[in-house]
Order: C-alpha cells, then sequence, then structure tokens
C-alpha cells in the first residue's frame, strides 16, 4: 500500500515535469483559480479575460405575449404608426429593435415604412383618397357605399375602410380574413388589386370574433408565435411533449450568439442553431450526418461489438467493464484499456484516441478493400464515442450518488482535520467537471471522424497536419485524465480513512484543473485552428466550464411599457 | 341555399349580360351555378382574329376569396397553356384578389393571348417558337383557329 501510494506520487511529479511549456503555463495560470473551486463556486473559464457570456431567457407564452406587446408599443411611439403597421415593421426586422432604430435614423420614417412594404398616406392625402373614393360611387351626401365585391350597398356602419382608403362591407372583410387565415396567412392585405396595405388588427379580429371565433382565435396564436419564427434570437424549446417556452438569446452581437448551447428549465438542453441535442465541440452539420449515420442497422452490430468483444491480452477472459472509468482490472491481474484492448502497465501511461492507417503493427500487411478501410475507421472512432457516452451515464447514474453520499459523510466526520477537506463542496465540482469533459469526449470524436480523412474539404494541407496533431494530443491527454479523474472519484467514494480522503481531495482537486483547462484547449484547437480550415464554413458554440447557459424565466410583466400609443386618427 | 359565393356569381352574371366586355361571353351551367361555360374571341387584327375558344370555369364557395378553376376545352398553341387546357395566369395564383368579377378575368385571359409571359412557359414548344420563330408560331396559332370552329 505505501509503495504504491509513493509510485502515485512519481506518477503525478513525472506527468507534470513531462508537460509542454503551454500547458505548464496553463496549469500555473489555473493555480490561481484555487480559492474558486475551494469555495465551490464555478470555475471561470481558464483565460486571462474572463468572456461574457450571453444571457438567455426561457419565455413562456404569457411572457412572450408580454415581450410582443412591449416591442410593439415601442415601435408604435418611435415611429408613429398603428399596431397593425409596427407588427409589420417588426417582422420585416424580425423583432430586432436594434436595426429598426438604426434605419429610422439612416433611412428616415417614410423611406423606413416604404422599405418594409407599409402603406401609411398623409393625414391630407388619406382623408382626400377616402372622400374620392366614396365620391365614385355615390353623390355626396349619400349615406350608403357599394361594395366591390359583393356589389350590394351597405349604410356607412357596415362597411370598413383600410389605411389606404379602400372600403368594402365588413361581410365580404369577415369571408376574407377567415380564407386568409385558412391559407396560413399571418398578414392581412387589403383585398383591392396591387394594394398591399395592411389592415387594422383591431378590424381583423373584431370582425373574425363575430362569425369565425375559431379562426381568430388560430390568428392570434399565429400573431403571437410569428416572432418567435421569425427572429434569429428567439427559438422554440425543442422538448416533447412541448413544454411551452420559447428560449431568447441575448448576446453581444456579430451573431455569435446563434451558437450557443442553452437548457431550458425544463431540462431540455439544446444547440441555439440547430435545434438538436448539444453536440459541441462538434459542429452542427458533421453532428447531422453522425446522427443519420448511427440510424442504420450496421450501428446496432457495431453496438454489440463494442459491448460483448472485449476479452483480457492476457488470460483471454471476457471483460466487462464496472464504472465509468476506461482503464480496468482483469481478475488474472493485468491492466488493460478498454477502448482498444491494449494491455497498460500500472501507471496508465497509455493514449490511443488517433487512428493510424497502418493498424497491421508487426503483422504481416493485409491488403484490404477501401470499403474495409472505412469501416476499420469508422469502427475506431464509433467505439470511442459509444465508451465515453456508456461512461457518462455510469458516472451521472451510479457514481453522482456515490459522490453525494461521500460528500453528507465529510460533512458529519468530526475526525477529519479543518484543512479543508470536510468542505463537503470538492467531491462535487470534481464530479461536474468529470461528468462535463466526458460529454465533450465522444463529440470530440464524431469532429475527428469527419475532419481527418473523413472527406471534409480543407484548405492548407500542412497547416492541416499541424492542427490535427495538435488536436489529437490534446483529445487524447483529456481522455487520459479523464480516465484518472474518473478513478479518483470512484475511489474516494469508498470508505477511507483520513489519510486517503485528504489525498483523494488533492489529487481530485488538481486533475478537475488539469481537464478543465485540456478541454478548454481542446475547443480553442477548433474553433481558431481546425475548422478555419473547412472550405465551407462551420462554427461552435463557445467553451463554458459549467456547459449550455441555464436560461432565466422571463420576468412576465404586469404592464406594458411606456404609455398608451398617442391617437394619430379621428 | 344562398351563399356569399352564389351570390356574388348571380351578380357576375347579371353585369356579363348587362355590359359585356368585347370578345367575352359566360354564363352559367343550367343546373349548376358554380360551374361556368366562357368563350374568348381572338382579338382582331392578331394571328387569333377569328378564333372561337371554348373555356370552363369551375367556382367553389370560397369564391371570391379564391380564385376559380379556369380551363380551355378548346385546343390551344400558347406559351402559357397547358396541353390539358389549364393556364398559367398570376391573377388565377398568387395574385387573385376578390376585386375580379368572370368578366375581369375573361378579359385578362383574352390580352394574355397576345402577350405571353416567357418566364413561366407551360408549353415548352410554343414558348421557343414564339422567340425565335415567329413566323411559324403564328402559322400555328391559326391552325388552331381554324379548328376552333368545328371542335365541339
Amino acid at each position: 500500500m505505501d509503495g504504491s501510494d509513493d509510485e502515485c506520487c512519481y506518477y503525478y511529479d513525472a506527468v507534470d515535469s513531462d508537460g509542454d511549456e503551454e500547458e505548464e503555463e496553463e496549469i500555473i495560470m489555473l493555480d490561481e483559480d484555487d480559492v474558486g473551486l475551494l469555495d465551490g463556486a464555478a470555475l471561470p473559464p481558464p483565460e486571462e479575460e474572463v468572456e461574457h457570456r450571453a444571457i438567455c431567457w426561457a419565455i413562456t407564452k404569457e411572457s412572450l405575449a408580454a415581450a410582443q406587446e412591449q416591442d410593439l408599443s415601442m415601435v408604435m411611439n418611435l415611429v408613429n404608426v398603428e399596431r397593425h403597421n409596427a407588427r409589420a415593421l417588426l417582422a420585416h426586422h424580425r423583432w430586432k429593435m436594434e436595426r429598426i432604430y438604426d434605419r429610422l435614423d439612416m433611412m428616415g420614417r417614410d423611406a423606413l415604412l416604404r422599405d418594409a412594404g407599409v402603406v401609411v398616406l398623409p393625414e391630407k392625402s388619406s382623408s382626400s383618397g377616402s372622400s374620392m373614393a366614396m365620391a365614385k360611387t355615390n353623390p355626396p351626401g349619400s349615406v350608403a357605399v357599394t361594395c366591390n365585391v359583393c356589389f350590394e350597398e351597405y349604410p356607412l356602419g357596415s362597411v370598413s375602410a383600410m389605411d389606404c382608403g379602400h372600403c368594402f362591407c365588413n361581410d365580404c372583410w369577415t369571408e376574407y380574413f377567415a380564407a386568409a387565415v385558412s391559407d396560413g396567412s399571418k398578414q392581412m392585405r387589403c383585398m383591392e388589386v396591387k394594394c398591399t396595405a395592411i389592415c387594422d388588427e383591431a378590424v381583423v379580429r373584431l370582425l373574425l370574433h363575430g362569425k369565425h371565433p375559431g379562426a381568430a382565435a388560430r390568428l392570434d396564436r399565429r400573431l403571437l408565435e410569428a416572432c418567435v419564427e421569425a427572429s434569429d434570437a428567439v427559438r422554440w424549446c425543442p422538448s416533447a411533449p412541448h413544454c411551452g417556452r420559447a428560449i431568447r438569446v441575448d448576446g453581444g452581437g456579430g451573431g455569435e450568439e446563434r451558437y450557443a448551447e442553452v437548457s431550458c428549465p425544463c431540462g431540455a438542453v439544446f444547440c441555439f442553431r440547430c435545434g438538436g441535442g448539444a453536440h459541441s465541440p462538434c459542429p452542427c452539420p458533421m453532428w447531422d450526418k453522425w446522427g443519420a449515420m448511427r440510424g442504420g442497422g450496421e450501428v446496432d452490430n457495431l453496438k454489440w461489438i463494442v459491448a460483448n468483444t472485449k476479452s483480457c491480452p492476457k488470460c483471454s477472459k471476457p471483460i466487462e467493464k464496472n464504472g465509468g472509468c476506461n482503464h480496468v482490472t482483469c481478475t488474472c491481474g493485468q491492466h488493460l484499456c478498454y477502448a482498444c484492448g491494449a494491455a497498460t502497465g500500472t501507471l496508465y501511461m497509455h493514449i490511443c484516441n488517433r487512428y493510424k492507417e497502418e493498424g497491421g503493427g508487426g503483422g504481416v500487411k493485409v491488403e484490404m478493400t477501401a470499403g474495409g478501410r472505412q469501416r476499420l475507421r469508422f469502427m475506431h472512432y464509433y467505439e470511442r464515442f459509444e465508451i465515453h457516452t456508456e461512461s457518462y451515464k455510469e458516472e451521472q447514474g451510479k457514481l453522482g450518488p456515490a459522490i453525494d453520499a461521500l460528500a453528507r459523510r465529510l460533512e458529519a466526520d468530526a475526525t477529519l482535520p479543518w484543512s479543508g477537506t470536510r468542505d463537503a463542496r470538492w467531491p462535487s465540482a470534481a464530479h461536474r467537471r468529470l461528468l462535463r469533459c466526458r460529454q465533450v469526449l465522444p463529440r470530440s470524436y464524431v469532429l475527428a471522424y469527419y475532419m481527418f480523412g473523413g472527406g471534409a474539404a480543407t484548405r492548407r494541407e500542412r497547416e492541416e497536419a499541424a492542427a490535427q496533431n495538435r488536436f489529437e494530443d490534446l483529445q487524447g491527454q483529456l481522455e487520459h485524465h479523464v480516465e484518472v479523474l474518473s478513478r479518483t472519484l470512484a475511489a474516494a467514494a469508498r470508505p477511507a480513512d483520513a489519510a486517503e480522503v485528504v489525498k483523494a481531495k488533492r489529487d481530485a482537486d488538481n486533475l478537475a484543473r488539469v481537464v478543465e483547462g485540456l478541454c478548454a484547449g481542446m475547443y480553442r484547437c477548433v474553433q481558431d485552428e481546425l475548422l478555419p480550415l473547412l472550405v465551407e464554413p462551420m462554427n461552435i458554440a463557445a467553451y463554458h466550464p459549467d456547459g449550455p447557459a441555464m436560461a432565466k424565466e422571463f420576468p412576465p410583466a404586469t404592464s406594458v411599457t411606456g404609455g398608451a400609443p398617442p391617437a394619430t386618427r379621428h | 341555399m344562398s351563399t356569399p359565393a352564389r351570390k356574388r356569381l348571380m351578380r357576375d352574371f347579371k353585369r356579363l349580360q348587362q355590359d359585356p366586355p368585347a370578345g367575352i361571353s359566360g354564363a352559367p351551367h343550367d343546373n349548376n351555378i358554380m360551374l361556368w361555360n366562357a368563350v374568348i374571341f381572338g382579338p382582331d387584327d392578331t394571328p387569333w382574329d377569328g378564333g372561337t375558344f371554348k373555356l370552363t370555369l369551375q367556382f367553389t364557395e370560397d369564391y371570391p376569396n379564391k380564385p376559380p378553376v379556369v380551363r380551355f376545352v378548346s385546343r390551344m398553341f400558347h406559351p402559357n397553356i397547358y396541353a390539358d387546357g389549364s393556364i398559367c395566369l398570376d391573377i388565377l395564383q398568387n395574385q387573385w384578389s376578390p376585386i375580379y368579377d368572370v368578366a375581369a378575368i375573361l378579359t385578362s385571359i383574352q390580352s394574355l393571348l397576345c402577350d405571353p409571359n416567357p418566364n413561366s412557359p407551360a408549353n415548352s414548344e410554343a414558348a421557343r417558337l414564339f422567340s425565335e420563330n415567329k413566323r411559324e408560331y403564328n402559322r400555328k396559332v391559326r391552325e388552331i383557329v381554324e379548328q376552333s370552329w368545328t371542335a365541339d
């Protein structure tokens, strides 16, 4: 036991001294975050300037209506238009208020309205137009109007005119609106030939409610949801069954907020750009292709192979993994890597994340078909994807409760010295770091599958080789240290004496910092070195140590901000 | 039962009888006001002169908020008219307005005869000849004009 401990101590020293200069710098930098970790606070990203994170809001239907009302009121006051035209402006600018401010400054009111196809006649012309329109069909003083759709005569109280002055009977307007709702329209425009004026929302709602209440309700819902579908900054939560929330990401501009990963209060975690499950550092297009590929029956075979073909290289007995760590020990005493099946020493200095085309090792070179090579290549990446995915489930579902139990024991154990060891937050903090990095590993293999030799079109072959080497170095080290952290936490969760607990805490704290730095480094390598090589540009969500942003519930507005819109008519 | 569509169609028929546009004629079926027969006469001083082209207009209860389905029964040779007689015309599709009545529809189709829209060819041979070989195009038009006299 003592000998083994000494070996472990030597091991950590060896790791530190063998690390390259940049990693040493990162580790030194991370030392400054000791206080954060000890306090139990989330670690900031390992960069000198802490990145400002996009704020995420979870908006319920009620809050969405309130927020929409707020935007409508602002535009009505800002541009001095009726509600329906404010809505048309917002829709035209995809519900981005900044764009309306900018365009108003640049273009002026009239050009802004024209650009959005909004017809607002000046006051005098509007009156004149209305008078002329009525005069065309009736002598002065007449109290009846002929509708040009049904050709019937109506008293003034039974007809409606829109901003453009075109006037039709309410029955024809009603049927027209009902047909438009049935067609899926959100924007009601005038019936007159070539007229693009937008119909007054209040008139539309009033007429529809009277005769087609179902259509009126559908239109209301469609208008409410339109701002989510039109806006780049708002997206429906993809949960099924639907939780009813929309998620809004308020970023620092530049469109980067679209690449955020978001956690909805209902528990769904998703990529804001594509709506699928969170998948960084793998870009959306690669993740989509991977999902399509995994749907085939061939993958079921591979999954069986991954789960059932592990055996000890020494005694050939089948190997079953117990826990999340992939450095396993056979009952005969042999240590091995669960991912590739190779024998390893007790120090576990084993890295096997790179795919090597030769493969044969010392054996005779076997002639392989292109299909066979592709299958072997896929198998390499898929196997590690599957193994890390399973490890994540183990570490979340089984190790998690054990860590919670450990934290409770630490708080209750009065025999431990109060040098930070009894602080019960360190196991949970280290466990969170483990889960975070374990989530990232399978996705990094998907990226590698498509990025290196997977047909991704790249420029600059020399840069690609260097970037690939750097990425795979970071990935391999991350994988290795994640396994050590997993084993350390699993051991710490078992009952132990005070000295062992103190040592476990020190090891866990160190490893959490190391894996954190490696994970952040891998993201930077992907974003700054690999993805720029692609002919077709791709992006990924920025790295955050704590994973996807938690969307806060949008505070429901008790009243519409801003005053009532000024009366501009009558 | 008198629905808005039927009332409107009665009005359309009355206006067509009282004030018929030149070269247009139409009337509903005897026992079905939702199905009309119409005739468009080829405009004077054009290759279409003398033609009597028969059409059907099928209305639904959505009229006038939805356009009717209009189809030539006579054989046609025109860039915007399909082999089955259906017509590629904007006001019958996305540019429809409830303002358009039967007379307006038929007048627009009559105008289309001499003003094809080459950007949306429904008959590729007609579209090609119209732009490449006007003489052959006109000869083909006159051919269907003569056929329109005898076709039932």
